[in-house]
Order: C-alpha cells, then structure tokens, then sequence
C-alpha cells in the first residue's frame, strides 16, 4: 500500500517536470507491477486535461491515451489472473 | 506451485466486475476533469514555473563544472556566430522596415498590437505538439488567435482560453492541416503536422523545390511557417514527399506573441 502511494507522488511529478517518454513509461510499468492500477486511468485524464488541445467530454472519450490505459488494464486482468493461477 | 486438485470455475462475474469498475471511473473521471478543467491548470501552473526555474538553474550549474578549455572554445565559437548573425540582422532589418510600410499602406495602420507570452509548458514535457503560455481571457486572449515566435515565425494558434493561461496548438501538431505558400515559385500547398516540429507537404514531380526553401503563410504578411529539409522522389511516383522542419525549436520556446 505503501508503494502504491508513493507511486501517485511520483507520477504526479514526474508529468509535471519530466518529458513525456519518461511519464508514460512509468505510468504503465505501474499498471505492470500493481494489481488493478486503476489509478493509471486519473493520471491518464490528467495527462490529457493538461496537455492536450481537444476540449470536451466527447474529445476526452476518445482520446488515445485514455483507450490504451483502459485497455492494457483490461487485458492484464486475465492474463495476471491467469500468472497468478498458475504459478 | 502447480495444483493438483479440479479447480473451481473462474468467475467470469468478479472480472467483468471489474471491467464495469474501470469503465465507470474513466467515465466519472473524464466528466470531473472536464468541468475542474480550469482549476486543474490554474494550480499546476506555478509548478511549471518553478520547474523552469529551476531546470534554468541547474543548467547553469552544470556548465559551472565543465573544463574551463570546453567553455572557451565554446566561447570562440558563440562569438564568430554573433558577429555574422549581426551582419543577417542588420540587413533583415532593413527589409523588415520596408514589408512594414508596405503592410501599412495594404492594411491602414493600428492592425493591433502584439501580446506577449511567457511559455509555461512545451514538448517534450508535453507528448502534443501543444504549449500552454500564461495569458488568457483575463489579457484579451481569444481563440483563433495567431501565435509568433518574437523572430516573427509563426507558428501556431489558441484553441483553448482560460482564465490566466492559453493552450495553442502548433502548425506541426500531428494531424494538423495548414494552407501555405511556397516561396519559390508561390505554389499553394497544404502542410500537414507529423509532430515534434516537423512537417510533410505532398507536391507534383514538377514542382521545383529544394532544401532549404521557405514555405509561407498564404495571407497578406507571408508569415515564415517551415523551412524546407528534404525532398523524397522515386523514378516512379508523380509526386514529390518534402519534408519540412518549424522555424522554431518547439522544444526550448520560451516567449511568444499572440495577435488578433
């Protein structure tokens, strides 16, 4: 739990100082190493709320980075389910 | 450890749960960002201010510790630069003075003044070719709004107004189509953005066009818009690829102005 919070502390700042390579490598091997990262999600919407063009809920729906954290979320359940099993 | 028992039947009910769960907080998130929208870079953005003093700072310390030969050769050589960039300049003046006159005369004077912009954020921290600068409704910024280098480039305009703070989307952004004008020969061509400052213009094989032409803004003031890096063509297509850099270092921007 403890990692887990200092994970949001270093996302955070990190999409605040760093280049954009460096914030979204860390944002998914954190959805690697955590179980269920949903938080990945609200630092997805961060990341677009701050640096992207598009406005609106509709433009936000569709916005890539949004749909690949939603579905590399989406895939590891089974697969880590799966690890989990039969380790 | 491998089981050796029959396993239960996985519950397809607990993942898909959890999907449900996923999909529902990207919903509840996306609305609550958009609404807290405002706020939201209202507060991060003293952050990005001490973060480019900071990173100016330090950049100042590194060089402190470099060999004192490393520092002056680069000194020799920045020196050289400014001597001959003084000679460009001067004479650029001369015609900027002269397009100025012209300009009034075509428009009428009183066009508007230009609005200073400190930059508050630019790639690569941002993974769009998207700056965020730090005047908005508050300063008279509009959308639509024309975005310049102080060197006269232009090189975007405001697609989002804020209180205190603007986003402009840059010509180059990828995706981003843009009328504009090649100097050699005035030929209208669309630039299309392919990120990172970068620009791709499709032409007919006959076209001339070589590295290092200006491609321009299609209106009255011929903005520079891109400058001409490399020309693709095989023996058998009938167009030419040109690719085309921005006039400005979108990474290390730290002033602009915005006109009407």
């Amino acid at each position: 739990m403890t990692r887990r919070v200092i994970s949001y502390g270093a996302l955070f700042l990190l999409i605040i100082v760093a280049p954009y390579w460096l914030y979204l490598g860390a944002l998914f091997v954190a959805v690697l190493i955590f179980p269920l990262y949903w938080e990945a999600i609200i630092f997805a919407i961060l990341i677009n709320t701050l640096y992207s063009a598009n406005s609106g809920i509709l433009a936000a729906l569709t916005a890539p980075l949004l749909l690949v954290t939603l579905g590399m979320l989406i895939l590891l359940l089974p697969i880590k389910s799966y690890l989990r099993t039969n380790a | 450890m491998k089981a050796t028992y029959l396993l239960r039947n996985r519950s397809r009910q607990a993942s898909a749960r959890k999907v449900f769960l996923l999909v529902g907080i990207l919903l509840i998130g996306v609305i609550v960002f958009s609404i807290l929208r405002g706020p939201i870079i209202r507060a991060v953005s003293p952050l990005w201010l001490a973060e480019n003093v900071v990173s100016g700072s330090l950049g100042k310390i590194v060089m402190h510790f470099q060999s004192q030969k490393v520092l002056m050769e680069k000194n020799i050589n920045l020196e050289n630069q400014v001597i001959s960039l003084e000679a460009h300049v001067a004479l650029l003046e001369r015609y900027e003075n002269e397009r100025v006159s012209l300009l009034e005369l075509l428009r009428g004077k009183g066009s508007g003044t230009a609005l200073a912009a400190g930059v508050l954020t630019h790639p690569p921290q941002s993974p769009y070719d998207v700056i965020v600068i730090d005047v908005g409704s508050n300063q008279a910024v509009h959308v639509g709004e024309r975005v310049f280098l102080p060197e006269g480039a232009l090189i975007g305009r405001v697609v989002e107004v804020l209180a205190s703070e603007s986003k402009v989307k840059l010509f180059s952004a990828s995706g981003e189509e843009t009328n504009a004008v090649l100097e050699r020969g005035s030929f209208p061509v669309v630039l299309s953005g392919s990120g990172g400052g970068n620009f791709m213009v499709k032409v007919t094989r006959d076209t001339e066009v070589v590295k290092g032409d200006a491609i321009l803004s299609p209106n009255v003031d011929s903005r520079l818009l891109a400058i001409v890096e490399e020309v693709n063509l095989k023996s058998t297509d009938s167009f030419k690829e040109v690719l085309a850099r921005s006039p400005a270092n979108i990474f290390t921007i730290r002033f602009v102005y915005v006109t009407p």
